[in-house]
C-alpha cells in the first residue's frame, strides 16, 4: 500500500472530479495528506491547481469525496474552523488597517486576532492602512489571515507569488510553525521547485488529472517532470 | 448571529471609509433640503401654514433616492466582495450562508440608514422652523417609511448581487429595477390605466407588487389615517380592511419584500456551483 493511503490521514480525497459545463477540469483525483505534511500542488497554468483548492475549501462543488479526519468537506462549522484558505491573487484593497482586518477575520473565526505564530517582521505595522502597503506586504497579511487560529488544514494558493526572498523565507517559517502543531498544508505553485525543502511531496496536475505524486528533493520538477529522477508513484497505478 | 453582526459592522465601516455614506448623505441632504425649501415656499405662496402641505414633495423625493441608493448598495455588496477576491475568504469561515447574506444585508442597510438620517435630518431642520405639533407625526411617518423602503430595496439589491457575475453587471440590474419600480409602473399605469379600467382591487395588487408604491401608500396612511389623500383608493382600503387593516396589509407586503429577496439570495449563494 502506498504511504499516502494510510488510515491516519488528515485529508483523504477520492475520485474528485470537477467540470465547468462540458469541460472537465479535474478528473478523478485521489490522494491523502498526513498530519505534519506539506504537499506541493504543481502543474502548468490552467491545470486545475486553484480549482482543486477551491473545491476543498467549499467554494466550488465537485463529484467524489473529500474527508478531513473522517468528516466530509466542507460541511459543518467545526470543519471550516479547521481550514485556512488563501485564494490566489487576492487584492486586499479594503479600507482597513492591518490590525482591523486581522481582527475582522479573527472575530468571524472566533479566534484570537493576535498573530503570535508570525515570525518577527512578517507583518507590516499593524496600524498601517492596507491601501498604502505594497503587493508583497498585502500578500503577507493575506497569508496571516489564512493562518489565524492555527487551522489544521491549510489550503494556500500560490502564497509566495508576490513575495521577495525575505518574504518567502518568513512565509515558510510561519507555515512550518502551524504545521508543527499537527496541521497539514496543500500549497500550489506553478514552479514546484519553489517548495523544495518545504514540502515533503509534490502532486502534479496536468490535463485535468493527477499526473504523479512524487517526493522531494528535486530541482527537476518544474516543467519536464522527469519521473525516473523523483521516485514517483504514478497516480493511475 | 455574532458572525452576522461582525460582517454587518465591517460593511458599515467599509461604506463609511469608501465615502459612500458621506457622498450619499450629502446628495440626500442637498436634495431633501431643496425639496423642503421649495415646498415651503410654494405652500407659503398658497397661504398654507405648517410643514404638512410641503412634506408630500419630500415623500416623493425620498421614495426616488432611497430605493436607488439601496439597490446600488445591496447590489455592490456581495458582488463587490467577490470581485475584490475577499468573498472566498469570508465564505470559508465558520459561518452559515444565511449569516453571510444577513451580514451583507444588515451592513448595507446600516450604511443606507445613516445616509437617510443625514438627509432627512437636514430637511427636518428646515421643516422644524415652521412645523407645528400636528406636523410631527407626518414627518416621523416620512422618516419611518423611507427607512422601510430602504430595507426592501437593499434586500432586492443583495439578491441581485448573488445572481450576477460582477459589480458592474449588478449595478446595471439595480438601476434597471429601480427604474421599473420608481417610474416604470407609474408610467405604465398612466398610459394603460384608462384603457384597461383598472379597478381598486387590481390597483391594490399592482401596489403590493411594488415595494416603493407599498411604502408610499403606507406613508400616506400613516400621516392621514382616513386615507383622504389617497382619494377613492383610500376609501376602498378603508372599506375593505378598516383603519388599521390597510396598514397591516402594507406592512405585511413590505416584510415579504424584504424576506423573499433575502431568501433568494441565500438560495442562490448556497446553490451556486462556484460561490466566490
Amino acid at each position: 500500500m502506498p504511504e499516502y493511503e494510510t488510515t491516519t490521514a488528515l485529508l483523504e480525497v477520492h475520485g474528485l472530479t470537477k467540470s465547468f459545463g462540458r469541460k472537465t477540469v479535474l478528473q478523478g483525483l485521489s490522494f491523502s495528506l498526513q498530519p505534519g505534511e506539506i504537499m506541493c500542488v504543481g502543474g502548468a497554468n490552467a491545470s486545475g491547481k486553484s480549482t482543486l483548492l477551491r473545491c476543498l475549501a467549499g467554494l466550488s462543488d465537485f463529484r467524489g469525496s473529500a474527508r478531513m479526519e473522517g468528516k466530509d468537506l466542507p460541511d459543518g462549522k467545526d470543519i471550516r474552523r479547521s481550514i485556512g484558505y488563501l485564494p490566489q491573487g487576492i487584492q486586499l484593497d479594503e479600507p482597513l488597517t492591518v490590525r482591523e482586518i486581522l481582527r475582522f477575520f479573527a472575530r468571524l473565526r472566533g479566534v484570537d486576532p493576535h498573530p503570535d505564530h508570525m515570525p518577527d517582521g512578517f507583518l507590516p505595522p499593524l496600524d498601517a492602512p492596507l491601501s498604502v502597503l505594497s503587493g508583497g506586504q498585502r500578500q503577507r497579511v493575506a497569508i496571516a489571515l489564512a493562518l489565524l487560529g492555527t487551522p489544521r488544514l491549510l489550503l494556500l494558493d500560490e502564497p509566495i507569488a508576490n513575495l521577495d526572498d525575505v518574504g518567502v523565507g518568513l512565509t515558510w517559517q510561519a507555515l512550518r510553525t502551524v504545521i508543527d502543531q499537527g496541521g497539514a498544508a496543500l500549497v500550489t505553485s506553478p514552479r514546484s521547485d519553489d517548495l523544495e525543502g518545504i514540502a515533503q511531496r509534490v502532486l502534479i496536475l496536468g490535463d485535468g488529472s493527477l499526473q504523479e505524486i512524487g517526493t522531494f528533493p528535486a530541482g527537476q520538477l518544474s516543467t519536464a517532470l522527469p519521473t525516473a529522477a523523483l521516485g514517483t508513484q504514478r497516480a493511475s497505478s | 448571529m455574532k458572525g452576522t453582526l461582525v460582517l454587518a459592522a465591517w460593511e458599515v465601516r467599509r461604506a463609511v471609509r469608501t465615502r459612500w455614506v458621506l457622498g450619499g448623505g450629502i446628495a440626500f441632504a442637498a436634495g431633501a433640503s431643496a425639496v423642503a425649501l421649495l415646498g415651503l415656499e410654494s405652500a407659503r405662496e398658497l397661504g398654507l401654514s405648517g410643514a404638512g402641505p410641503a412634506s408630500a414633495g419630500l415623500i416623493g423625493f425620498a421614495m426616488l433616492l432611497a430605493p436607488l441608493l439601496g439597490l446600488l448598495l445591496g447590489a455592490s455588496s456581495i458582488a463587490g466582495a467577490r470581485e475584490r477576491g475577499i468573498l472566498g475568504m469570508i465564505l470559508v469561515q465558520p459561518l452559515a450562508t444565511r449569516s453571510v447574506v444577513g451580514g451583507f444585508f444588515l451592513g448595507a442597510l446600516g450604511a443606507l440608514w445613516l445616509i437617510i438620517l443625514v438627509g432627512l435630518g437636514a430637511a427636518g431642520v428646515i421643516f422644524g422652523a415652521v412645523a407645528d405639533a400636528s406636523d410631527v407625526g407626518a414627518l416621523i411617518a416620512i422618516a419611518a417609511s423611507t427607512l422601510a423602503v430602504a430595507a426592501a430595496s437593499v434586500a432586492i439589491g443583495v439578491a441581485i448581487s448573488c445572481m450576477t457575475e460582477g459589480q458592474s453587471q449588478a449595478a446595471g440590474w439595480a438601476v434597471t429595477i429601480w427604474f421599473l419600480m420608481a417610474l416604470g409602473v407609474d408610467l405604465a399605469l398612466a398610459g394603460l390605466g384608462p384603457s384597461i379600467h383598472l379597478g381598486p382591487s387590481a390597483l391594490l395588487v399592482v401596489i403590493l407588487l411594488n415595494p416603493i408604491e407599498t411604502v408610499r401608500v403606507l406613508a400616506l396612511l400613516a400621516s392621514d389615517a382616513q386615507g383622504i389623500q389617497l382619494g377613492p383608493f383610500g376609501a376602498y382600503l378603508d372599506a375593505r380592511f378598516g383603519d388599521q387593516g390597510a396598514a397591516v396589509v402594507m406592512l405585511g407586503a413590505l416584510a415579504i419584500w424584504v424576506w423573499v429577496p433575502l431568501a433568494l439570495a441565500w438560495w442562490r449563494l448556497e446553490r451556486r456551483k462556484d460561490r466566490a
